[in-house]
């Protein structure tokens, strides 16, 4: 008897150990499952012109339970997920520092999310719902100039669901810890015309855990109503969206962090429209599209939030309330075209964008502040042309090359922006090499340009970011295992930061300038993955990065680690990952994720999903300096939080059915 | 975006799947005729199937023992029902299911992001198939 129970327990942990060896093959099911991943699979390779790219697919995204984006930024090599001081997602935050220009640029589809005054639109739409998400595209340095006239060091590409996979309607729920609800639906279907449809809502309450410090409780929540919508027929599409937002922004501009509880606030609603044409038989492609975003932003503070100089006394004036209500518009456009000769290729196309912010409130405290009757705006136009030449079906060469002029309000100079790019791709059955040069300049974000000239009375111009990368990827393709290794160094000069001095009046001096030396990074990352057998796959990668003058003018080498398990039986899925990251600055962090799946029917899927499941998946940093001392000849005032995880722990748990 | 990079793709492996999966659906669902006329609708898209394996694909659904379709009405088998007995139908669009039924064995399409299978049990039971219990999901 005891032998049987031994035998029992042997087999129990034989199979939770080694799945595999405990289920039989299901020879149609597995299929199936092979079919998908596959089917996923082939659209990648597509893209392998447009850079270096890491891909979720939508069955890695099912299977991961992916919510939010901000659980994909979590996994990006080379970068710490942080959120900055207004609770808002910001992969390059640190405290009082500009918006790198050399950041990360977002699209849905082909329309890429910009705040002409918040500085990337990731920052609202990485904690935003994303089940109209499909899959989810990023690529590692300068991508195809024909993405956008903005470039990044990293661009994410998320493709709205398509209609021809979906015929569905979808009715699902989540929530989670800390009383977290989410209510979505979609419909997405072909009708017999021809006639292709996406139709998206969400209504989203997304809790946060709260920060308690000194007394005070720091909110991160966010409530999120999301309706999106997409028609296309033959070479036609149209994209709706509008969204309407009540964040609340964590401690914001308080400089002792110590918001009034409830504060501080901000109500936003967003309009999007955008006409989308393809011909892939002429290579014609266009689009126009237009937004439109209103916030009224609310800050109280127990501190003050900021400090003026009366202009005709010179008395300071402290406030410790922000009451305003900003406009935001963008209108983008662009159209390209694409020949092909013998063995060439070529595109050129022309893209002219116009982003534009105006206050139309500002109210400091009890002070009421005269805004300029006039709209704040830049537009871009630019000229683009990429060549590639393929002499035989392995090899490929390309060139690309941008200019683009940027047409900035008077007080502002206008600018000229290069880049260029030239490829060389090795592609075979089992082998892929790519190797890219890039290099050009960036200019400021308008919100920087702005809050110089405005907030810190400097007119002297600032200079364009430039930067050269050149970047080299092996992946070696066996069947179903694939092992890549990617190296790339890159140098940033001119690197926008914030100048801080005490001049000898006991005033704070502060200006946005750009580092004197360059900003130099070399990055190694190894990507191993393997589908060990129908039921069972494996993928990891280890990375490390090298700085060279990174804002402190010091060195310093980060490195992570992600190793990522999924099992699929019968209607079974289970994910696990865990994600390390060691920093610089910063303490070690581990990130453990785990979804489970049960999908009886074509129907009806249940998952729970932990989040963060060991509590030590991040680690953000801030600081906020009282200037109000120096009015009495005192130093300032510096208070620190440290080690606030910008990823709650959490359980999930879901629910989808199909009609 | 240049067009370039599309080379050893895994479109092959895709299209042999689809047509292994096919392959399968029909000796589940007519392995009575598994040997014989095979009628694939082409316009649902390119399939790589196995033809060594199984029966011999014709051009004319009128011939075909089994018939794997996105569109009935577009066969010109008209009247659609009469005209199909005696004929195996695997739908290969979930609408087409629906719409019909009463006479497909079975369907295999894309939905919800994801390729499905559905073999008819009204279908199954009526011509006293067995089916292997991994397939119980795939019965509707």
């Amino acid at each position: 008897m005891k032998g049987q129970r031994l035998r029992l327990v042997g087999i129990v942990i034989t199979a939770i150990l080694f799945p595999t060896l405990a289920v039989a093959s299901d020879d149609l099911p597995a299929l199936l499952n092979e079919y998908a991943q596959k089917a996923d699979l082939s659209c990648k390779t597509k893209q392998e012109a447009a850079g270096n790219l890491i891909i979720y697919t939508r069955q890695d995204l099912d299977r991961m339970q992916v919510k939010q984006l901000k659980e994909l930024l979590a996994r990006l090599p080379f970068l710490h997920y942080k959120e900055n001081n207004f609770g808002l997602s910001d992969p390059f935050y640190s405290p009082y520092m500009p918006d790198s220009a050399v950041g990360i640029r977002l699209y849905i589809n082909d329309r890429s999310l910009d705040s002409p005054y918040g500085g990337n639109a990731l920052q609202a739409y990485a904690q935003m719902d994303m089940s109209y998400i499909d899959h989810v595209e990023i690529y590692m340095g300068a991508p195809a100039l024909s993405f956008g006239a903005e470039q990044g060091a990293f661009v994410i590409k998320l493709y709205t669901k398509d209609p021809q996979r979906e015929n569905t309607d979808v009715l699902g729920a989540y929530g989670g810890s800390y009383g977290t609800r989410n209510l979505y639906t979609y419909t997405a279907h072909v009708t017999d015309e021809g006639l292709k449809y996406l139709i998206y809502a969400d209504y989203m309450d997304l809790k946060r855990k709260k920060i308690r410090f000194k007394g005070n409780s720091l909110n991160r929540n966010k409530r999120i109503g999301h309706f999106y919508a997409e028609f296309g027929k033959d070479h036609h599409r149209v994209e709706i969206e509008t969204f309407r937002t009540k964040f609340n922004h964590f401690y914001a501009h308080s400089t002792r962090i110590d918001p009034v509880d409830g504060y501080p606030y901000s109500y936003a609603t967003n309009l999007y429209t955008g006409y989308y044409y393809h011909d892939a038989e002429t290579g014609i492609k266009g689009y126009i599209n237009a937004s439109h975003n209103k916030i009224h932003y609310v800050e109280k503070s127990h501190s003050a939030v900021g400090i003026l100089a009366v202009p005709q006394t010179y008395t300071p004036y402290i406030y410790n309330t922000i009451d305003d209500r900003l406009n935001e518009t963008v209108v983008d456009s662009q159209i390209r075209k694409r020949f092909k000769w013998k063995n060439w290729e070529n595109e050129t196309g022309f893209q002219v964008k116009y982003k534009s912010f105006r206050f139309t409130d500002i109210k400091l405290g009890r002070l009421i502040i005269p805004h300029p009757d006039r709209k704040d705006h830049e537009t871009i136009c630019a000229l683009f042309n990429e060549t590639g030449y393929q002499p035989n079906p392995n090899n490929i060469l390309l060139l690309s090359f941008k200019g683009a002029r940027y047409r900035l309000d008077e007080r502002f100079n206008d600018r000229t922006q290069f880049f260029g790019r030239f490829g060389y791709i090795y592609n075979s059955k089992d082998w892929t090499f790519k190797s890219f040069i890039d290099g050009g300049n960036f200019i400021p974000e308008l919100h920087d340009l702005y809050v110089n000239v405005h907030d810190f009375n400097r007119l002297e111009k600032l200079d364009s970011t430039v930067a050269y990368a050149v970047s080299t990827q092996f992946i070696r393709k066996e069947g179903d295992r694939q092992l890549s290794l990617f190296l790339s160094a890159t140098e940033v000069q001119n690197q926008l930061y914030l100048y801080t001095k005490l001049d000898p009046a006991g005033t704070i001096v502060r200006y946005y300038d750009t580092l004197d030396a360059p900003m130099r990074f070399y990055n190694a990352r190894l990507t191993y993955q393997d589908r060990l057998n129908e039921h069972n796959s494996i993928a990891g990668d280890c990375w490390g990065m090298h700085t060279d003058n990174r804002n402190d003018n010091q060195q310093s080498n980060d490195y992570g680690a992600t190793l990522s398990h999924d099992f699929i039986w019968s209607t079974w899925t289970l994910h696990n990952d865990l994600i390390y990251r060691h920093l610089a600055s910063y303490r070690e962090t581990w990130n453990w994720n785990m979804a489970l799946t049960w999908s009886p029917d074509r129907s009806l899927s249940l998952y729970i999903k932990g989040e963060n499941l060991l509590d030590k998946g991040g680690d953000n940093r801030y600081f906020a300096v009282d200037p109000t001392p120096l009015i009495v000849g005192q130093p300032p005032l510096i208070t620190r939080l440290n080690h606030v995880d910008p990823f709650d722990r959490r359980i999930w748990i879901g629910v989808e059915y199909q009609f | 975006m240049l067009t370039l990079g599309a080379l050893y793709s895994q479109a092959d492996d895709v299209e042999r799947l689809k047509g292994e999966i096919m392959k399968k659906l029909v000796e589940l669902l007519a392995p009575e005729h598994q040997n014989e006329k095979i009628y694939i609708d082409k316009s649902c898209g390119k399939v790589d199937f196995p033809v060594q394996m199984v029966g011999r694909i014709v051009n004319n659904p009128a011939e075909a023992d089994v018939i794997l379709a996105c569109d009935l009405n577009r066969l010109h088998l008209h009247p659609v029902p009469s005209s199909l007995s005696g004929k195996t139908v695997i739908t290969l669009s979930y609408k087409e299911y629906i719409r019909h039924k009463n006479l497909a064995a079975g369907a295999f399409f894309w939905q919800k992001g994801r390729p499905n299978i559905i073999i008819n049990a009204r279908y199954i039971q009526r011509r006293h198939i067995r089916i292997p219990r991994s397939y119980r999901p795939f019965v509707e």
